[in-house]
């Protein structure tokens, strides 16, 4: 592979890793949100994380 | 790395893909959270078994079970008693106007142990074996952080992960975001200024001189500029996403990469299953270690695990080294450009490569960071009461992380390790090294009341 494809190869890997990382940014942002909506409307309550184990 | 890396883009039309993995993932993740409430459960146990032991030897025990329960039924009866009074003149005051009043603290259900475990201790004058199992597997730090990375990473290194699972278990390590955004319910601004303005001087020092030792040293070492960059830019502040960001601008090929990652994923490695047990030798204090390990390993889900390990505490102070920490991605492909890009240029006498700083700050930036800051500002804006906070940052914290851990367990694979090699790797490794020691002074210096997060 010649320099200038290898370059422009890491540059293309560069481009879609961070358009990859900036939807997961997105992702996480979306589950954080509805994680805490539930929390502050009582959907999930002081007991639910026991509930989940014996 | 910011805490997913190089790994499956989420999207609907991969979900099928992910699915199964991530269902592993949490699979393992409930297995591990039931082992360290089994294992707790037995530590509390084994507490009491030693009280009971100690009234057994002094003839102050019980005369019979019946009577060890009752007590333990009225004393907590008299406590929950005492809460409600407590809580009911709190309300008072608070309705009153009284900003100092304080809620007082919930009433426990006391610990008493099984019919059988407290005969066995009072007629044979010892310890039950499984109470003495939870004990010692929480005084090695046996929790469901060490299970998850310790079982995950021998799977992967044995039997191995079946190819329907790996996209969902590389899919899995990110969700430690969400835990570290919740986590922000716990924070005041103040803590996370102070303990931030601390980072900020860590930071600056140790990840920015890291890169700076690296860029000069490749330099007079002649290793080629793509490796050094690779290598500066991953030991230096984040891992495998900074080492994939700087790649084009250092002209890296793809030896170099395999190289500069290797070495990252060795290094962060051996520092997430020692330094644990390292911080602990030396007495380091939770706040301590979590400015430690917020500073010395490089990237965000091995840095989170190390410091869950350790404990909530330092947890809390890892997590805004963290955030300061991958703010910084963005200045590292900045300084990478301008000192393999544009200086050799403008040495040569060639007119020197434009950069556009805002370009690289606005596709550079985390933008989860910002999920984390809202966090604390709710928190300061009094939205969230302290049950809330008990169960997002306590509770669901744990659910995120440990789908999270099984993740990173399941992909710490020895063949990615054996690609570490050459004068880069001890590059790397030197400088990692010594990052990690100079952090360990500075932060042990400075110390534990300067990382302390009050929430």
């Amino acid at each position: 592979m010649s320099e200038k494809s290898t370059h422009d190869a890491y540059e293309e890997k560069a481009k879609s890793t961070f358009s990859a990382e900036r939807k997961e940014d997105y992702f996480v942002l979306a589950v954080a949100a509805v994680t805490v909506a539930l929390v502050l409307t009582g959907v999930i309550g002081p007991n639910f994380f026991k509930s989940l184990f014996f | 790395m910011s805490g997913g890396g190089i790994g499956v883009e989420y999207s609907l039309k991969n979900l099928p893909k992910m699915l199964p993995g991530l269902i592993l993932c949490a699979v393992f993740g409930w297995m591990a959270l039931q082992w360290d409430a089994t294992m707790s459960k037995w530590n509390n146990h084994f507490k009491e078994a030693e009280k009971v032991l100690k009234a057994v030897n002094e003839g102050k025990a019980a005369t019979d079970y019946a009577e060890y329960k009752q007590k333990h039924a009225d004393s907590f009866a008299k406590r929950t008693e005492d809460f409600k009074a407590a809580e009911a003149k709190y309300k008072e005051a608070k309705a009153a106007g009284d900003k100092e009043a304080k809620p007082p603290r919930r009433v426990s259900r006391p610990v008493v142990l099984a019919e059988a475990d407290y005969n066995s201790v009072a007629q044979t004058k010892a310890i039950p074996g499984n109470l003495s199992f939870g004990s010692t597997m929480i005084s090695f730090q046996l929790t469901y952080v060490a299970m998850l990375l310790l079982v995950g990473m021998l799977i992967r290194n044995t039997v191995g992960v079946p190819e329907i699972f790996k996209a969902g278990t590389i899919a899995a390590r990110p969700l430690i975001k969400p835990g570290i955004i919740i986590l922000g319910a716990y924070y005041m601004w103040s803590d996370v200024l102070k303990v931030g303005f601390f980072g900020l001087a860590l930071v600056v020092a140790f990840v920015m001189g890291t890169q700076l030792l690296i860029s000069f040293w490749g330099k007079r070492a002649k290793v080629d500029n793509g490796l050094a960059g690779l290598m500066g830019a991953g030991v230096g502040v984040c891992g495998v996403s900074a080492a994939v960001a700087v790649a084009p601008v250092v002209n890296a090929k793809p030896r170099d990469f395999f190289y500069a990652i290797g070495t990252i994923l060795l290094f962060g490695t051996v520092g997430l299953f020692t330094f644990p047990y390292i911080g602990k030798a030396l007495g380091m204090s939770d706040p301590v270690f979590g400015a430690w390990v917020g500073t010395a390993i490089l990237n965000t889900a091995q840095l989170v695990a190390a410091a869950s390990w350790y404990s909530h505490d330092s947890l809390l102070t890892a997590n805004v080294i963290n955030i300061v920490r991958v703010g910084f991605i963005p200045l590292i492909v900045l300084w990478a450009i301008y000192f393999y890009v544009v200086k050799p240029a403008v040495d040569a006498g060639h007119e020197g490569q434009k950069i556009n700083v805002w370009e690289v700050i606005t596709t550079k930036f985390p933008i989860f960071v910002f999920g984390f800051f809202i966090m604390v500002t709710m928190n300061e804006m009094g939205m969230f009461e302290s049950q809330h906070r008990s169960i997002l940052a306590g509770d669901l914290l744990k659910l995120f992380f440990a789908i999270g851990f099984a993740g990173v367990g399941l992909n710490i694979a020895f063949d990615d390790l054996k690609k570490a090699g050459g004068t880069a790797f001890m590059i790397g490794v030197v400088s990692a090294t010594l990052k990690a020691v100079l952090a360990a002074i500075a932060v042990m210096a400075i110390g534990g009341d300067a990382f302390k997060v009050k929430g």
